[in-house]
C-alpha cells in the first residue's frame, strides 16, 4: 500500500502545483489532513428532456442543466468530514465545458474553497467513465492528491457508478462505495455501507475515496451570504493543453446513437370506479396473465 | 481467448453464464471461465456453475470476512491474468459495479453498466443502457475488447447440461489499499433482497403515516411479493430501512409485478423500477407522472383501493 501510495503522491511539489519535484511525504496517516476534494457533474436536467417525434431522439439541446443531485451529498458529506478532521483546503473538480460554473456556484455556496473545471479537446458526449476518470486522477496527481476524496455514487443524466471506483483505482488508493454513514478521523475515517447481506464497517485510511447517495445525509442549504460570497472563490478553467489525458482522452465505450426509450406500457386507466370494481378488473387481467393465483 | 463470469449470487452466475456462453461465438472467444472468489464459505459449488455453462471454475480464496473492493479487484485481475480475455460479465449489483469499475480501470477498458442488451459480432461488442434517468436508451461500441459488462438479473436466461469439467485454485496475493474491515452487522431486521422479488410492492408519498404501511405488507403478503419504497421514505422519513429504497441510486429493480402504491414517480424512482414486467399504480392524481409509465392506473383512494386489491387477489387465488 506504501508504494501505491508514494506512487500517487510522487509528482507532487511542495505548493501542491509544481510537477517536477519529487518530496518526500509524511507517513500515511501521520499528517495532517490539508486536502479534501469532491468530484461533481454538470448534467442536464433529466426531467425536463423532451423527445424529438420525428427522430425519436431525446432533444437535449435548450434543456436547463444542474449539478448532479448527489453530489450536492458529496459536498455535505466532504464538509462534514472537513470539521472531523480539523479543517484542510476543500476542491471540486469537474470534467466539463465553462459554463459548469453555474453548478459549481452552488457548491461553493456550500461551503468548498474552490473550483477547477477541466475541458476537454473533445465534445463531453464522447467521453466515458475511463476517460472522466483518467482525467480526474491526472488532474488530481498535478495537484497533490487529497487525503480524502468523495463523490456521488451516479450521476443523473448516465447513471454509470464508475467514476468514483474508476478514480480510486486510477490514483491507487481504497475506495468504500454506497456510504451509509462517515466518521472522520484525523488519520482515518470510517466508513459503513451495505454490503448486500448487512451492514459492514471499513476502516479507511488517507488517502481514500468515498461515493455517496441521496441516503447518506441531507445536503445543507447556504444562506444568502454565503451565495454572494461564492460569486468571489476562485474557478479555475484548465484546458486540454493542461494534461495529455484531456488532449487525448482515453474512450472505452463509444456512443452510436441514443433512442427514447419506448414505452410498451398498456396504459389502462381506471378512474371514477368504486375501488372493489376496479381492484376487480385488475386482478382478472393479472390472474390471465398468469402473475397472481398461480401457486 | 475467454471470456469470464465473476457473481456472488449462484443465481446471477448461472445467467451469466449462459450469456457468456451465447457471445463467445461473436467475440471469435473460446473458453468460459467463472471466477470463484471470495471468502470461504462464500464460494460456489464448482459443479453447478460447471452444468450452468462454466468450462472451468477458478477458485480463488481471500482471507476476509466480506466483500472488499480491493482484494476482490486484485483476485479478478489476477485471475483473468495472461489469458486472452474478450469479455467480463458481473451482475449489476452495489458490489459488482464497484469491481467491475475499477477492474476495468486496471485494464484501461471500457465498462457498461446495467446493460441490458449485448450484441457480439466480428469480434466486436454493441450494448444498450438505459440513459436520462431512465427515457431514452444508448446503444454503445467497445472501442477495443477486453469489455467489461454489468447485467441486471433477468437479461440471460439459465442453462443447464453444459459439461465443464475443469477445476483450478488460485493463490492471489492481493493489496488492501491501506482498508480494513472492522465490523461486520448481519442484515437488519426488515432487511430485503428486492432484486431477487417476484412482486414488489412500492410504497409512497401517499401514505399518510408509518402505520400505513400494513397496507403494503397486506398485499405484499398477498401476492408474494416484498415491500419497497421511494427515497423519502427511507431517507426522509425513516419509515423503513435504505435496503428499501427503489430508484436511481438506490435498487433496480425488474420483477414481474410491480405496485406503485401512492408513488408519484419521480423520474428517479422511475429509473430504479422501469424494467418491471407489469405496473399497477395506484395514486389519487390522476394528473401524477406515474400513470405515464403503467400498464394499470388506479385513480383513487389508496386506503381504499389497497385493501380492494387484497380482497380480489385473496379471492382470486381461492378459486
Amino acid at each position: 500500500m506504501r508504494a501505491a501510495w508514494l506512487r500517487a503522491h510522487a509528482r507532487e511539489g511542495p505548493d501542491g502545483g509544481a510537477l517536477n519535484t519529487v518530496t518526500l511525504l509524511p507517513a500515511a496517516g501521520g499528517g495532517a489532513v490539508t486536502r479534501i476534494a469532491i468530484c461533481a457533474k454538470h448534467v442536464v436536467d433529466v426531467a425536463r428532456v423532451k423527445i424529438d417525434k420525428e427522430t425519436n431522439e431525446p432533444i437535449l439541446k435548450g434543456v436547463g442543466k444542474k449539478v448532479s443531485v448527489a453530489d450536492k451529498n458529496a459536498m455535505e458529506e466532504a464538509l462534514r468530514l472537513k470539521d472531523a478532521v480539523g479543517g484542510a483546503q476543500l476542491v471540486v473538480y469537474t470534467v466539463g465545458t465553462p459554463d459548469a460554473k453555474d453548478s459549481l456556484k452552488e457548491l461553493l455556496a456550500m461551503g468548498a474553497d474552490k473550483a477547477v473545471i477541466l475541458t476537454p479537446s473533445v465534445p463531453l458526449s464522447q467521453l466515458d467513465s475511463l476517460a472522466t476518470a483518467t482525467i480526474l486522477a491526472d488532474a488530481m496527481r498535478a495537484d497533490g492528491v487529497p487525503q480524502i476524496i468523495v463523490c456521488g455514487d451516479a450521476s443523473e443524466d448516465d447513471t454509470s457508478s464508475q467514476v468514483g471506483p474508476r478514480l480510486a483505482e486510477a490514483l491507487g488508493i481504497s475506495n468504500v462505495s454506497i456510504a451509509l454513514k462517515t466518521t472522520g478521523h484525523t488519520d482515518r475515517v470510517e466508513v459503513s455501507r451495505d454490503s448486500g447481506n448487512g451492514t459492514i464497517t471499513i476502516d479507511a485510511r488517507f488517502p481514500t475515496l468515498i461515493t455517496v447517495t441521496e441516503e447518506t445525509n441531507k445536503p445543507r442549504l447556504p444562506n444568502i451570504m454565503q451565495i454572494m460570497a461564492a460569486t468571489k472563490k476562485p474557478v479555475e478553467l484548465r484546458g486540454p493543453e493542461t494534461l495529455p489525458s484531456l488532449q487525448h482522452p482515453p474512450v472505452g465505450l463509444v456512443p452510436v446513437r441514443v433512442v427514447a426509450l419506448p414505452s410498451d406500457r398498456k396504459g389502462i386507466i381506471l378512474k371514477d370506479l368504486p375501488a372493489a370494481e376496479m381492484a376487480q378488473r385488475v386482478v382478472a387481467d393479472l390472474k390471465k396473465a398468469g402473475l397472481i393465483g398461480g401457486d | 481467448m475467454v471470456l469470464a463470469v465473476f457473481a456472488e449470487e449462484e443465481k446471477w452466475g448461472k445467467e451469466l453464464l449462459a450469456g457468456a456462453r451465447a457471445l463467445a461465438p461473436g467475440l471469435k472467444g473460446g473458453k468460459v471461465l467463472f471466477l470463484n472468489i471470495g471468502p470461504d464459505g462464500a464460494r460456489k459449488d464448482p459443479a453447478a456453475l460447471l452444468s450452468a455453462g462454466a468450462d472451468e471454475v477458478i477458485d480463488v480464496a481471500l482471507p476476509l470476512k466480506a466483500f472488499k473492493v480491493e482484494e476482490y479487484t486484485d483476485a479478478v485481475v489476477a485471475a483473468v491474468a495472461g489469458c486472452d480475455l474478450k469479455l467480463l460479465l458481473v451482475p449489476a449489483t452495489k458490489n459488482g459495479r464497484d469491481v467491475a469499475a475499477r477492474v476495468a480501470q486496471r485494464l484501461q477498458v471500457g465498462c457498461s453498466t446495467d446493460t441490458v442488451a449485448l450484441r457480439a459480432s466480428h469480434g466486436s461488442l454493441e450494448v444498450d443502457r438505459a440513459v436520462l434517468g431512465g427515457s431514452a436508451l444508448a446503444t454503445l461500441r467497445f472501442a477495443k475488447l477486453p469489455a467489461v459488462a454489468t447485467v441486471p438479473s433477468g437479461v440471460f436466461e439459465p442453462k443447464g447440461g453444459h459439461q465443464g469439467t475443469a477445476k483450478r485454485t488460485m493463490e492471489v496475493t492481493t493489496d488492501a489499499r491501506n482498508a480494513a474491515i472492522i465490523g461486520i452487522a448481519p442484515q437488519a431486521a426488515g432487511g430485503v433482497r428486492l432484486e431477487d422479488a417476484k412482486v414488489v410492492v412500492a410504497a409512497g408519498r401517499g401514505l399518510k403515516k408509518k402505520e400505513d404501511l400494513k397496507l403494503c405488507d397486506a398485499l405484499a403478503a398477498a401476492v408474494g411479493g416484498e415491500v419497497g419504497c421511494t427515497r423519502p421514505l427511507s431517507a426522509d422519513l425513516k419509515w423503513l430501512s435504505e435496503s428499501h429504497w427503489i430508484g436511481l441510486s438506490g435498487k433496480r429493480v425488474r420483477p414481474k409485478l410491480y405496485f406503485a402504491v401512492g408513488v408519484s414517480g419521480q423520474i428517479q424512482h422511475v429509473a430504479g423500477m422501469r424494467d418491471s414486467g407489469t405496473i399497477v399504480a395506484i395514486n389519487k392524481d390522476p394528473d401524477c407522472p406515474m400513470f405515464s409509465n403503467t400498464d394499470y392506473g388506479l385513480v383513487g383512494d389508496l386506503y381504499e383501493i389497497v385493501p380492494a386489491l387484497v380482497a380480489a387477489i385473496t379471492a382470486a387465488k381461492g378459486r
